[in-house]
């Protein structure tokens, strides 16, 4: 137990000898930007219920394709749904599926590549193979050929993204743990005969924490982007659920007489990606200076 | 650099919106997702309907004479058509279903041609006879026709197609089931025999599958006909680019089309080329790019779209169809016609054409499309019309009952039904009209919707409560082929069984008078339709789209464009 405490104090010690300048947080217009459309987002997932105007399944065919107006900020669909209060609902489908796919993706992603990385050996060159051969396919259509044998569904299609997305965590875990596991702590850490499992979790990971969260963070802008791509394609979300693709791909007919249905769904996926997009590139000039 | 990356993001999302499923489209064959189609081929699947040009029966006709009439014919040019989906095949007698009967008449010629007031008219024969039983009916050929390898069209070669025809294991011989057997009489006339007088027969004569095939090429080729088909048809094979197009060149020796048709000789243009766009919105856009001539437009919203368009002609084809929600007959809970009954009162049709068709098409309330013998308009009396009331009564008699959460319950069985579709436009939005609608009298739908051929092979195995069909057929027997007890496992994907519609189809299948046959099926219905296997929804509309670069189509039935006499009049 001293030793580890040591080792903590040491780690400290580096890290205070950083330049104070460097770990101030700069307030760069894509962190803030960034965080802001993620921040709406999350928001909007939350509190759907109390900002929507109307149940985003209710029809009423009398006011069918009415363009955006006070009473329906995005306009009504076909059905006479209000789309605002359906790309409010559909911000909590978006948000889950992207959210879901990429801790599918990230947690035996993560472990596997701290394994192969701590372990190296002949299993580590058999892993690392299958992952290059798995990422040499392209994600998205893995994800369609998965879904296209499971059936369409909102499961199904976090299931597809998040085994697709395991390589890339993989290989990030796995270099990181490389490079970090000759340092003296770990050495000292090993020495005083800490388990694998434990200098894994506690002396290693903690080490990988940014660039992780960067590229959860990418990743989730990602996921969003592909989930909806499937659902656009009728892989995804099936009605009425209000899935943004599937809301663009049911726009997308009208484009030339009813502008908005494809347009709100648009500017929601436009806005989130690039909020996350934005997000991860700010966090990773916040962060990745070690 | 970072500005570059912002755009490059926004491009990107900006393409993903844009073209969205196209390029996933095009190189996964296993995702149609948001197909739409020419014809409702697709639909048909392997199993029975026929395609709406297989099936051609007839009604509409709508000619469109070359202004230039009068003077010599413009020569040579090319005529694009798009269609949905790459045939497989393009022998006759392979398994239909994929989008080859909208080019097999153009390379096949079949032995009758049925014209637009449904009578047939000469085409390979030149005449015929029927016994006075029915059971034996004679043709007299042509004697000047050759294939396109320069085989003569003779009785031999009749024979040898029909024999070839009812062996295939396809659908599309079936309505062949009651020929015993085909021989030459002569060089020139061939007698077929029926074990019963076969109303369907003249019918199957006229689809594109019972086009006349080449013996000598068949021989040589052996498995590879589906790929260098020779017919005798007025344009022959001359590319097939895989994955991309279908080239069909002129046959300048032809001089025997029907004669309907002001042309007899060979065409004026010189290629047909059948493009592969599996997309309707791209099919659309390449039509008003002046990429291809001729789409099939079933979307509503495109066909308003086109409305507006000088640049392109429409023609409302009639492909005698009909939109139907099908009940699950053998399955819990439709296995009881209170509970058909009382989801069929639920349907509010004339909600479903404002919302889902842009009120394009019309109610259809007999099983009977109203262009097909045996269509009858009192059948309207006996129809299950919209009355959420009556919906909730039948279920309550039926036993069932709300339960904690609204639904409909019974001996705790939630009413959680699967609706099965195929994706293709509208579908999706009728699904969805019908998801809400049954909604309101506390029945709960899960809507699965599958690019065609996965969606006809879970229809065929039963995998549904409800199903969310459309039929395109040529004859009346399409009751026979979908609601038939025989049928069952196979065509009929209802489970519909009921003894006293099983004679009376029977008896119509052999009814050789058409006024007698059409009374037996209005029969039929007057049974069917409280049994209740089938709610019918709507008449579809469905049309041809045309460049106005090119005139002179002519219109057959069941969709299907004859270009014997087209010309390309502008660049």
């Amino acid at each position: 137990m001293a030793v580890q405490a040591e080792v903590t104090s040491a780690v400290a010690t580096i890290l205070e000898r950083q330049p104070r300048s460097r770990r101030r947080i700069r307030l760069r217009p894509n962190l803030v930007i960034g965080g802001f459309l993620v921040l709406l987002l999350i928001l909007g997932a939350t509190f759907a219920p109390v900002l929507s105007l109307y149940p985003p399944d209710q029809m009423k065919p009398a006011i069918r394709l009415q363009p955006p107006s006070l009473a329906h900020p995005f306009g009504t669909d076909i059905f006479g749904r209000d789309m605002y209060s359906r790309i409010l609902y559909g911000s909590r489908i978006a948000l889950r599926m992207s959210i879901l796919s990429v801790l599918l993706a990230a947690i035996p992603g993560v472990w596997m590549g701290l394994l192969a990385g701590y372990h190296r050996g002949w299993g580590e060159r058999v892993l690392s193979r299958i992952m290059d051969a798995w990422m040499a396919f392209p994600g998205l259509l893995l994800a369609i050929v998965f879904v296209a044998r499971l059936g369409p569904s909102l499961n199904t299609t976090v299931i597809a993204l998040g085994v697709v997305g395991i390589p890339s965590f993989y290989r990030m875990a796995r270099s990181g743990t490389i490079s970090t596991s000759h340092m003296l702590y770990v050495e000292a850490a090993r020495a005083s005969g800490l388990g694998s499992t434990r200098i894994l979790l506690r002396h290693i990971l903690p080490n990988l924490a940014s660039p992780l969260i960067v590229l959860l963070t990418m990743r989730i802008g990602t996921m969003l982007l592909a989930a909806g791509g499937l659902s656009f394609i009728g892989l995804g979300a099936q009605p009425p659920l209000p899935e943004w693709g599937a809301l663009l791909a049911a726009g997308r007919d009208h484009l030339d007489t009813a502008w908005w249905l494809a347009l709100a769904p648009g500017m929601a996926f436009t806005l989130s990606v690039m909020g996350f997009n934005l997000l991860g590139d700010g966090l990773r000039d916040l962060l990745a200076r070690e | 650099m970072r500005t570059l990356r912002y755009l490059a993001l926004l491009a990107l999302v900006l393409i993903i919106a844009g073209c969205g499923a196209a390029p996933q489209t095009a190189a996964t064959p296993i995702v149609q997702p948001t197909t739409a189609a020419e014809a409702p081929a697709a639909t048909s699947a392997a199993t029975t309907e026929a395609t709406p040009e297989a099936t051609a029966a007839a009604t509409t006709e709508a000619t469109t004479e070359p202004t230039t009439a009068a003077t010599e014919p413009v020569m040579g040019g090319t005529v694009t058509r798009a269609i949905t989906a790459e045939p497989t095949s393009l022998d006759p007698h392979a398994a239909p279903g994929s989008g080859q009967n909208i080019i097999l008449p153009y390379i096949f010629d079949t032995l009758i041609f049925r014209d637009m007031d449904n009578t047939y008219k000469p085409y390979l024969a030149k005449s015929w006879e029927i016994s006075e039983d029915g059971l034996t009916v004679t043709f007299t050929l042509r004697d000047d026709v050759t294939f396109h390898d320069g085989t003569p069209l003779n009785a031999d070669a009749v024979v040898f197609t029909f024999n070839r025809f009812k062996d295939a294991k396809t659908s599309s011989g079936e309505g062949l089931a009651m020929m015993t057997g085909v021989e030459a009489v002569d060089a020139y006339t061939v007698r077929f025999t029926f074990s019963a007088p076969s109303a369907v027969f003249f019918s199957t004569l006229v689809t594109p599958y019972a086009g006349i095939v080449s013996p000598t090429a068949v021989e040589a080729e052996g498995d590879a006909f589906g790929q260098q088909p020779v017919g005798s048809g007025p344009f022959k094979i001359a590319e097939w680019q895989q994955g991309t197009a279908v080239v069909l060149e002129r046959n300048p020796d032809y001089k025997w089309s029907p004669e309907t048709i002001s042309n007899p000789g060979a065409p004026y243009i010189d290629n047909v080329v059948f493009k592969v766009i599996p997309d309707a919105a791209t099919q659309l856009a390449a039509l008003q790019a002046g990429e291809v001539d001729l789409i099939f437009v079933n979307s509503p919203n495109h066909i308003s779209k086109l409305t507006e368009d000088s640049t392109v002609q429409l023609i409302e084809t009639q492909l005698n169809s009909m939109v139907y929600l099908g009940f699950n007959c053998a399955k819990a809970p439709f296995d009881d016609v209170k509970v058909r009954q009382a989801l069929s009162h639920a349907i509010n049709k004339d909600e479903i054409l404002l919302a889902a068709l842009n009120g394009m098409g019309q109610v259809a309330f007999a099983p009977m499309a109203p262009t097909l013998p045996g269509f009858d308009a009192s059948l309207k009396d006996l129809e299950l019309g919209y009355d959420p009331a009556k919906a909730t009564e039948l279920l309550t008699e039926a036993g069932f009952a709300p339960g904690p959460d609204g639904t409909m319950t019974k001996d705790d069985q939630a009413l959680n039904l699967v609706l099965l579709t195929f994706a293709r436009a509208p579908n999706e939005d009728v699904a969805t009209l019908i998801q809400n609608q049954l909604k309101a009298i506390g029945v709960n739908v899960e809507i699965q919707q599958f690019d065609t051929a996965t969606a006809a092979k879970a229809a065929t195995e039963g995998q549904f409560h409800l199903i969310l069909w459309r039929y395109d057929r040529n004859d009346a027997d399409v009751l026979n082929v979908n609601l038939h007890s025989d049928r069952i496992g196979s065509s009929n994907r209802f489970g519909y069984s009921n003894p006293e519609v099983d004679a009376l189809l029977d008896q119509a299948a052999q009814e050789l008078d058409e006024t007698k046959r059409a009374a037996l099926y209005v029969e039929a219905q007057k049974l069917i339709m409280p049994d209740a296997p089938w709610q019918p929804l709507y008449i579809p509309v469905d049309v041809l789209a045309i460049s106005k670069r090119v005139e002179g189509f002519h219109l057959a039935s069941m969709g299907r464009i004859l270009l014997n006499e087209a010309q390309v009049v502008a660049p």
